[in-house]
């Protein structure tokens, strides 16, 4: 089942500027979509109106089949981890998961038992009675996962969470972020920069540039068969040799005294050949 | 560093005392001149040790009357100034607590506009509209009046303005993160907004309450009542006598018990106070 649709979704900030041309996507539920791509490239902008916090000039964004261009963002049933967290510095761990249920008007008793669950799922039962500030950066991103886990949304939305902490925890949280969204089966957008983060997390990957997708596949796919030189430099580390050449009737003329024969109608085979020739 | 020279301990100590003393002086030749009957002034010197009609002076003027031409009780002027510089207090810091608000979070033309208008106005103080304000006030028939005495001074661009910059230091994912979890306008203020600011709001209930109590020239001018005399105006009346001895014994006692109120608010509130206006934990 299709869960959420974004049909040729552009963005024009009043000043003109013309962030994102037209991007469409539709993303199957359950499924684990990142947007990825060089700073600037306005995946963040994407996420943030998929959110709801910024407005789509053009075209429609449907979740559950649903028109949501129009709706406030505690409308349309996503929940959205932020990169610096965002958590009430003045709320204990409890009432920071619980502030959203509150305002929703769940009874009591049914949010005691919502946060205590989550809670119990992320490790957090021991803290929810201490403030933000008392707890480490993994602790945060981890109460910042459970307001977003509690409220059971249609959608999570993570604009760069793991990138204000230290490289070991990161991994660490990567896996956990992972695992419970597999556990959850919950549809989810995560934006980041960082490509390892997008190949090893990712069911299916945007990758964005200058607002247009790019490419949208696999990581496996992306990176054996990049649609586009954007994507094949930007995917791979270190980052794949591009060299200008001419298709000839002989074959790929990359210079006066050197060419390659055509023998595959391959891309990856042209990579392949052309390695083995300089190591000859 | 730890270091042990005896002689610059005892002069830095020596200093302090000094400076203590200074300022300190006033305030006990206030106290001890408040001790003795008023005839003790006359003479020409002032007394430097207790009298022995202290207990008397202090009931008279706290319970009876304070004396020299005002014959309302101190206990009673006090709780005049008590709601005037309450009522000045807490109508300042709501309203510009509103108006911060609404100038940071909301987006409506001439927004800037108005943030400066508001804050022109630091330039146009009681003392300077003093004329227009009276003249509306008087028409509005509010002297002699609560209403007179807190209304005119409780818009505040000082208070506007500290409030905008506390705002404007609370990151922006924090308000689309209430908004996420579906907190309204008046939502996001009262359960994010009022208790993030909570330490300012003390800072500047310490510095507005000794201002409003302070307030001399206002109520001076709007007030011709016994009922609504405040105590820091009647100093000035009881001054003002036009025959016969000043009674100076009764105008420190005034003095003394005029001086209370803010010093109780500034011991009280020292703590949150300072952390208002160092502290930024966002």
């Amino acid at each position: 089942m299709t869960d959420v649709i974004l049909e040729k979704v552009g963005k024009t900030y009043p000043n003109g500027y013309h962030a994102i041309p037209s991007v469409d996507l539709t993303i199957e539920e359950g499924e684990f979509i990142v947007l990825v791509g060089p700073s600037g490239c306005g995946k963040s902008t994407l996420l943030r109106m998929v959110a709801g916090l910024e407005s789509i000039s053009t075209g429609e964004l449907r979740i559950r089949s649903e028109r949501m261009n129009e709706k406030e963002p505690a409308e349309r049933d996503i929940a959205m981890v932020f990169q610096n967290y965002a958590l009430y510095p003045h709320m204990s761990v409890y009432d920071n998961m619980a502030y959203g249920l509150k305002n929703r008007g769940m009874p009591k008793d049914q949010i005691a038992e919502k946060v205590s669950d989550v809670a119990a799922m992320l490790g957090l039962t021991e803290l929810l009675q201490r403030k933000p500030r008392q707890l480490s950066g993994g602790q945060r991103q981890r109460v910042a996962m459970g307001r977003a886990m509690v409220r059971d949304p249609k959608v999570f939305l993570f604009d760069e969470p793991l990138s204000n902490l230290d490289a070991k925890l990161r991994v660490q949280m990567r896996v956990e972020i992972r695992q419970l969204q597999r556990k959850l089966g919950t549809t989810t957008l995560y934006v980041t920069h960082d490509q390892v983060e997008a190949m090893t997390l990712a069911d299916r990957l945007v990758v964005l540039n200058k607002g247009k997708a790019e490419q949208i596949g696999t990581p496996m796919d992306l990176y054996n068969k990049p649609a586009t030189p954007f994507v094949a430099a930007f995917i791979g580390s270190p980052s794949m040799n591009l060299i200008d050449a001419n298709l000839t009737e002989q074959g790929i003329k990359l210079s006066e005294a050197l060419t390659l024969p055509l023998s595959h109608q391959h891309r990856g085979g042209i990579v392949w050949e052309f390695v083995q020739s300089t190591w000859k | 560093m730890i270091e042990n020279r005896p002689w610059l301990t005892f002069a830095s100590h020596a200093t302090l005392f000094t400076g203590i003393a200074l300022v300190a002086l006033p305030v006990w030749l206030a106290l001890v001149a408040s001790t003795h009957p008023a005839s003790a002034f006359g003479v020409g010197h002032i007394p430097l040790w207790f009298g022995d009609a202290g207990a008397e002076t202090w009931g008279t003027v706290l319970f009876e009357k304070a004396g020299n031409g005002v014959d309302t009780p101190v206990w009673f002027m006090m709780l005049n100034s008590l709601i005037m510089a309450l009522g000045i207090t807490f109508g300042k810091i709501a309203i510009s607590l509103l108006s911060a608000y609404a100038i940071v979070f909301f987006r409506f033309p001439f927004r800037n506009l108005c943030f400066w208008v508001i804050f022109m106005t630091l330039m146009l103080p009681v003392e300077v509209r003093i004329v227009p304000t009276y003249e509306v006030v008087a028409n509005l028939d509010l002297l002699n009046s609560y209403t007179g005495l807190t209304l005119p001074l409780i818009a505040s661009a000082t208070a506007t303005f500290l409030f905008r910059q506390c705002f404007l230091s609370i990151p922006g994912e924090l308000v689309e993160a209430a908004r996420m979890d579906g907190a309204g306008p008046w939502r996001f203020f009262f359960d994010i907004l009022l208790p993030l600011s909570r330490t300012n709001i003390a800072a500047l209930f310490v510095i507005l309450f000794i201002y409003g109590w302070n307030q001399y020239l206002w109520p001076l001018l709007i007030t011709t009542d016994d009922a609504y005399y405040t105590l820091v105006m009647s100093i000035k009346r009881m001054l003002s006598v036009t025959d016969g001895d000043i009674a100076w014994n009764q105008i420190m006692a005034t003095t003394l018990l005029a001086m209370l109120p803010p010093v109780a608010v500034v011991i009280g509130m020292q703590k949150l106070f300072v952390k208002g206006l160092v502290d930024s934990e966002k």
